[in-house]
């Protein structure tokens, strides 16, 4: 039995008056890369936060690297490194200089961190511009500065939420490389994307929310098999009930005839 | 003063109340390093030049009342009490605003959230502004009265020294004040009404005032002193009782930030989200009245955001607690004379001033606000359009606080004064409320809700606001004295005030929208314009 790096079991969570997740169970293994799928407004960002510990799930128990949440959540967050959805960053900040104090929360002594942030804005090849402000970096470098301050710590569990978003092709495959290779290394990673063949071509299995509930999940290929479908796209598709070309898209047309 | 403060025995106490120093002093920094750029500018106690434009501007304030009350010559100790009560109500209600803005609206929460910071280190680096906001007005305001008390009858020699020693008590006592009910707010009010509850609480300090005074007046008049007994004894124990509840209060509201704040603050960064969508119907009017989709747009924008921005709604709350005061007191003391009555003063001579007053205190803040980084979207509007949002934001300010009341007044006031001189008063009020709009408008710079909360400004309104209730005391003599004796001279007026009225407001209009078209061109030229640059 391999040995767990996330428990979420029967996790429920609302907003307001909004209930966002519906009982959702599931595990994440050592060393595993999986994908977690679903359509906008589904749960999946919800999820990813309350993993990173920063939102507390309203009922149920959620458990990462053995420690439980929210109860223990600084340590959860001494774990973990999250790569969030939007790109929010202290503007005023140079990639350094935030690089610095996201390592420096996380504890890493000064002079590792400052060998990692070497390594990282090399590999990023943003060392050119480490002394200038986030504010002018683009939306690509902000997404290279928010994965590379995600694994300064060096976490045991890497949280993805649409880490390519912004990103080139080059600095895509160096990604997925890199995801790669940190599994190799024992780090679990919950890589969430609507980009269906990456999580195809990078995931050991999947796990597919819709409207708060957990309705598939397992390998790519055992997702196909199950449902009949040739590509992970299709299994979403027949799975989420959407359709080959949504009829709204139509009508969007034809409002914008004068 | 940081390399100073920061030391082994510092660190101790820090850890001895769960913070973690390590991150404080990194937290410290950090906020230090975003106000001295410009991207957090919404906390005074970070902002040196605003901390020293209000300590100077209370230091005079204080100065005045101190010399004043020397010449009535109290007793020391009433005297002493004065300051007291005017130090905590002043610093309670820069403190309670700045707490709630630290506490309950924490941009970058977001940011920090996932990151290995307990909630006591990340609130402590948060609220240790406050001390610096007590360091500086605690003396600017009680500096010159302590030295002014040397000249009472019977002051010992040493009054000074006690005066500014219990100031800080005060002032320190006012801070944790602050931070407990914060901590009690965050641990107790639903995560969903915790804004809500945040911006109230910016009303606390003036309806504590209020309510005060209510309260003394009510127990004079019961003769509270002969129920309850002379024995000394009793209000020791009375007054031993009130602290030990008071600093059980503080203590569990302080204790309450230490938990699970940021979890909390996360949740409710997704607040509002229950918005509703009512329209209103007022769009059809505004289209007529001032010109196509662009003016809807405006009154639109500026309404909706008027009761959703957390920045606004903060600062406007406060703003409708003395007008609701008043308005019970109006009630409680009967109906309002009529303005013509002649001999007795009417309330009513207020009202078009007490517009003027809320819409320059509208218009100043509106340029600000939370979700000033959406000004982007404005860039891509054609230009022309300005104009007519222009007009939009005119048509807001004008049809809900200038018409509306005036309409409420009238129906009101009709039966009572008769028709004729109701409508005559409402016409003059709504004349003159229009004229007050259409000369504040031009403080409204820039596009409205499109700038970061400045501090330096905001510590400018108290003699702006001191200066303009002299004006309105002048005008309403003017009007009381000479003005309403005459219903020909009131209506010649009121014929003047919105003649002035549309031709200065024609001018504004024509000037915010420039203004807003220069803002705009700043903002586009250059990403980083939106924030301050780095010195040097």
């Amino acid at each position: 039995m391999p040995e767990s790096a996330v428990e979420f079991d029967q996790v429920v969570f609302s907003y307001e008056y909004e209930q966002v997740l519906h009982g959702i169970s599931f595990t994440l293994h050592k060393g595993e890369i999986v994908g977690l799928l679903g359509p906008n407004g589904a749960g999946k960002s919800t999820t990813i936060k309350i993993i990173a510990g920063i939102l507390a799930a309203s009922a149920g128990s959620v458990t990462v690297v053995g420690i439980p949440l929210p109860e223990r959540a600084v340590d959860v967050k001494q774990r973990i490194g999250y790569v969030p959805e939007a790109a929010f960053l202290f503007e005023s900040l140079t990639g350094q200089e935030f690089l610095e104090l996201m390592g420096r929360l996380h504890d890493v002594e000064e002079h590792t961190l400052q060998n990692r942030i070497r390594d990282i804005l090399q590999t990023f090849e943003l060392t050119g511009d480490r002394e200038s402000r986030l504010d002018t970096y683009s939306k690509g470098m902000r997404q290279k500065v928010l994965i590379g301050a995600a694994l300064l710590h060096n976490p045991d569990l890497i949280l993805l939420d649409e880490p390519l978003s912004g990103l080139d092709v080059n600095a895509a495959i160096m990604i997925k490389d890199l995801i790669a290779a940190l599994a190799e290394n024992g780090k679990t990673i919950l890589y969430s994307s609507h980009v269906l063949d990456v999580v195809e071509k990078i995931c050991d299995r999947a796990l597919i929310i819709h409207k708060g509930r957990l309705i598939a999940q397992g390998t790519p290929q055992d997702l196909m098999a199950s449902t009949g479908q040739p590509t992970l796209e299709d299994v979403f598709r027949s799975l989420t009930g959407s359709t080959q070309t949504n009829p709204g898209v139509q009508g969007i047309v034809a409002s914008l005839r004068p | 003063m940081r390399k100073w403060l920061q030391n082994p025995w510092t660190d101790r106490f820090l850890q001895s109340c769960g913070v973690n120093p390590r991150h404080y002093w990194l937290l410290i920094d950090l906020f230090a390093q975003l106000s001295e750029r410009g991207e957090m500018m919404d906390q005074l106690g970070r902002n040196g030049v605003a901390l020293k434009s209000v300590a100077i501007i209370y230091f005079l304030m204080s100065s005045a009342i101190g010399v004043i009350t020397v010449l009535a010559q109290p007793s020391a100790p009433v005297y002493l009490g004065i300051f007291m009560a005017f130090t905590a109500f002043l610093l309670m209600t820069v403190l309670v605003t700045e707490a709630g803005n630290s506490l309950i609206n924490p941009q970058e929460a977001v940011i920090l959230a996932h990151q290995p910071i307990n909630g006591a280190t990340y609130t402590a680096a948060k609220l240790s502004h406050l001390a610096r906001i007590v360091l500086y007005l605690v003396p600017g305001l009680n500096v010159i009265p302590a030295l002014a008390g040397l000249m009472l009858k019977n002051a010992a020699w040493y009054y000074p020294a006690v005066h500014l020693i219990a100031a800080f008590v005060v002032g320190t006592a006012s801070a944790l004040l602050c931070c407990s009910l914060f901590g009690l707010l965050v641990r107790f009010v639903p995560v969903r009404r915790l804004k809500a509850a945040g911006q109230l609480a910016g009303a606390l300090p003036f309806l504590a005032m209020s309510g005060g005074q209510s309260a003394l007046r009510s127990l004079s008049r019961l003769h509270w002193r002969n129920w309850l007994p002379a024995d000394p004894l009793f209000y020791w124990g009375l007054a031993g009782l009130l602290c030990i509840v008071g600093v059980g209060g503080i203590v569990l509201g302080i204790r309450s930030l230490s938990a699970d704040y940021l979890i909390r603050v996360s949740s409710m960064s997704r607040g509002g989200a229950s918005a509703g969508a009512r329209r209103s119907r007022f769009g059809a009017i505004v289209r007529w009245m001032f010109g196509g989709q662009s003016a809807v747009a405006g009154f639109a924008f500026v309404s909706r955001m008027m009761l959703r921005d957390w920045q606004f709604r903060r600062l406007m709350i406060p703003m409708f607690v003395y007008p609701l005061v008043g308005l019970v007191s109006l009630i409680a003391s009967g109906w309002p004379a009529d303005p013509f009555g002649g001999g007795k003063f009417s309330t009513m001579h207020l009202l078009p001033h007490a517009m003027g007053f809320l819409l320059f205190f509208i218009c100043s803040v509106l340029p600000y606000g939370n979700d000033y980084k959406g000004v982007w979207i404005f860039l891509s509007v054609p230009s022309r359009a300005i104009d007519g949002f222009t007009r939009g934001i005119f048509s807001v300010l004008w049809i809900n606080v200038v018409l509306i009341p005036n309409l409420i007044a009238l129906a009101l006031f009709a039966r009572p004064w008769g028709i004729w001189h109701a409508g005559l008063f409402t016409a003059f009020s709504m004349a003159l409320a229009s004229l007050y709009l259409a000369l504040e408008l031009r403080m409204i710079e820039n596009v409205p809700f499109s700038k970061q909360i400045d501090t330096t400004r905001q510590a400018m309104m108290l003699p702006l606001m001191i200066g303009g209730g002299i004006v309105a005391a002048i005008v309403v003599s003017v009007q009381y004295f000479l003005l309403f004796h005459s219903a020909a001279a009131v209506a010649l007026t009121a014929v003047v005030l919105a003649g002035a009225a549309y031709f200065t407001a024609r001018a504004s209009l024509s000037t915010v929208a420039g203004s807003i078209r220069f803002h705009l061109s700043v903002i586009s030229s250059e990403t980083t314009s939106l924030y301050r640059e780095i010195a040097g």
